[in-house]
């Protein structure tokens, strides 16, 4: 079932709010939405999930207007940061809640809360014993997964699901998760501020900021196409540069893996205020000033300084400190049109 | 991290000897120091329980008997045991009924001028009790439930109502909003959410919020004392009476029987109390 929105702007006290938001979520795909905390992903989730009304626009699920539709009518059911699983019931009738209230026979919810147990893998021997809290946090994640899937929903909404758990259980979780929704070939939409998550589970990805889309496309476009400045600076370990090319003022976003490192012994020569910029055969090129390395396991981390602009450089050879030319492929060299001023100098 | 622990067990037992000991020493100490603040005011009423015949100067009483305990236990007392019970069961009912769904209103929905809300119910605690309760008494007149079983239940709910709105709302607070939110998300009414979701969750804090004002209607004084006289005379009243007319034994009977009540409900609240619910508490 497609779902779209269409102009939906929700107005949400102050500024945690959505504005004017058009999209279609893929078909039996998953698409993360990131962006910084109150940039308004998660009010779009709640919209979705009919948790609150929106100020205007329309959200459809395949043909059916569900703009105005209650929470229960909708078809959209949701996985919560918290697990939301109620404590005071076993296993068994958290899952089952759902299809009780749809009046379904015994047997048949017996046999479906089993069914989709294993195919999250909860043990199902003692699940009518056992409850939710005596489970591990990836584990209670998994049934409310279980629980949000077993009513076979239009659409699966996922509220930051991996943000409570620690960072081994959260990276198996990612793939088990992204497994389990490609094995239902269900339609999904997962929010979360990890960029790195967006970009390892999703179909899609949408970068959200305050309350507006930036960019939305494949893993690949948003993270090598940013189109952005915000795009280009959320994404990857980057780093924004004040710089001249072609004498002319320019902001220019770099990924720390993307840069290459040449000995160069002429100190960078103080021409004016930023560092100028230099382009030869597909590279840009500037002076900067290489600190001591940070090894970060699979490559070395310096810390490197232009003109009192501080970046990182990842790289895998060891270099001394000292003066290098740092060098850029062109394609990725993210550059953006600034009028940049004393002031945000500062702010880089 | 267990591999850590096993390999400092060998060396702890020569080392530690010593330091068990100094421990157990601290212990033993403070248990003394406490028991002896807890039971030693507690001492004198057991043993004036037990007197029949205990003058001046004498360290121990000359006499000792069960004659007041049998007395107390047959006549009058029993009636006004059985009043403050009953009062007090009537009291905690209550206040489950009108202040549950209060509570959840209060803890949920954003109601106008909540913390003047909140604050009309601190009120009646935050004035000293006997001129409050003496104004109460006022209205009472006017309405004749004076005396009455009304009139003192009515009274005790002022107080009751207090620790009861205070305690459900943090109760309920303490539940968070997204476990209702997956109900009705799978396809609950509002309702059926709180029913099936909200309420079972509450109940140990219900439990515990009605086990305090069981115990406040029971022990309090003086609204009992200035609502319910002569007619309606409740165990602390009784108390007091008997005290007034120096009938230490009396009084100490009948404060020995009060707090075991008390005893066994705190003992039960343990069990469903949790901290959090402490925290709206402003005396208790």
């Amino acid at each position: 079932m497609e779902i779209c929105l269409d102009q939906v702007s929700k107005q949400y006290g102050s500024s945690r709010g959505i504005d004017n938001i058009t999209l279609s979520l893929p078909q039996g795909g998953l698409t993360a939405i990131v962006g910084p905390s109150g940039c308004g992903k998660t009010t779009l989730l709640r919209a979705l999930a009919g948790f609150h009304d929106i100020d205007s626009g329309t959200m459809r699920f395949g043909d059916r207007d569900v703009t105005r539709a209650p929470s229960r009518d909708r078809g959209a059911t949701m996985v919560f940061q918290n697990y939301a699983l109620w404590p005071h019931m076993s296993v068994f009738d958290n899952v089952a809640y759902g299809l009780k209230l749809r009046k379904m026979s015994r047997t048949m919810i017996e046999q479906k809360v089993h069914d989709v147990l294993t195919r999250v893998e909860i043990p199902t021997h003692d699940i009518k014993t056992r409850k939710p809290q005596q489970y591990s946090g990836g584990q209670q994640q998994r049934i409310a997964l279980a629980r949000a899937l077993v009513l076979e929903p239009n659409l699966l909404l996922m509220d930051e699901p991996l943000s409570n758990l620690d960072a081994k259980v959260r990276s198996r979780l990612r793939v088990e998760i992204r497994a389990i929704q490609q094995s239902f070939g269900i339609t999904a939409l997962y929010v979360t501020h990890d960029q790195e998550e967006a970009l390892s589970m999703a179909d899609f990805v949408v970068i959200m900021k305050d309350g507006r889309i930036e960019q939305a496309g494949k893993p690949q476009e948003v993270y090598y196409k940013p189109q952005t400045l915000f795009a280009a600076q959320f994404m990857g370990e980057s780093h924004t540069l004040n710089v001249l090319r072609d004498g002319k003022p320019m902001q220019l976003v770099l990924r720390s893996e993307n840069i290459r490192l040449q000995p160069d012994q002429i100190a960078a020569q103080l021409f004016s205020e930023y560092p100028a910029v230099a382009y030869k055969d597909g590279w840009y090129s500037f002076h900067a000033e290489i600190g001591a390395p940070l090894f970060i396991g699979s490559t070395y981390r310096y810390m490197a300084a232009v003109q009192g602009q501080t970046f990182f450089v990842d790289a895998e050879e060891l270099y001394p400190p000292g003066t290098y030319l740092a060098a850029v492929p062109a394609e990725r060299a993210y550059w953006f049109e600034a009028v940049f001023s004393q002031t945000s100098k500062d702010n880089t | 991290m267990s591999a850590g622990v096993e390999l400092n067990r060998p060396s702890s037992p020569s080392g530690g000897f010593g330091g068990n000991i100094g421990r157990l020493a601290v212990r033993l100490v403070i248990y003394a120091f406490s028991i002896f603040v807890i039971l030693g005011p507690l001492s004198s009423l057991i043993l004036w329980s037990f007197a029949e015949k205990w003058f001046w100067p004498n360290t121990l009483p000359q006499e000792w008997g069960l004659q007041y305990w049998s007395r107390v236990l047959e006549g009058k007392m029993a009636e006004a045991l059985t009043v403050s019970f009953g009062i007090a069961l009537l009291v905690t009912v209550l206040c489950i009924v009108l202040c549950v769904p209060l509570a959840y209103m209060i803890a949920r929905y954003r109601i106008p001028a909540k913390p003047v809300l909140l604050l009309i119910f601190l009120l009646p605690q935050a004035f000293p009790q006997l001129p409050v309760f003496t104004n109460a008494m006022e209205l009472m007149y006017r309405w004749d439930l004076v005396g009455t079983l009304t009139g003192v239940t009515l009274i005790h709910l002022v107080g009751a109502l207090v620790f009861s709105v205070w305690t459900m709302v943090s109760v309920f607070q303490s539940i968070s909003v997204s476990l209702e939110e997956a109900a009705v998300n799978l396809g609950a009414s509002r309702i059926r959410t709180f029913f099936t979701v909200t309420l079972p969750i509450a109940v140990p804090g219900i439990i515990a919020s009605s086990l305090l004002v069981f115990l406040y209607s029971l022990d309090e004084f003086t609204g009992s004392l200035l609502i319910g006289s002569p007619f309606i005379t409740t165990m602390p009243v009784y108390m007091y009476n008997s005290a007034m007319g120096y009938e230490m034994q009396t009084a100490s009977v009948t404060g020995l029987l009060l707090m075991i009540p008390g005893i066994i409900l705190l003992l039960l609240m343990q069990r469903f109390m949790k901290s959090e619910y402490m925290a709206a508490f402003g005396r208790g």
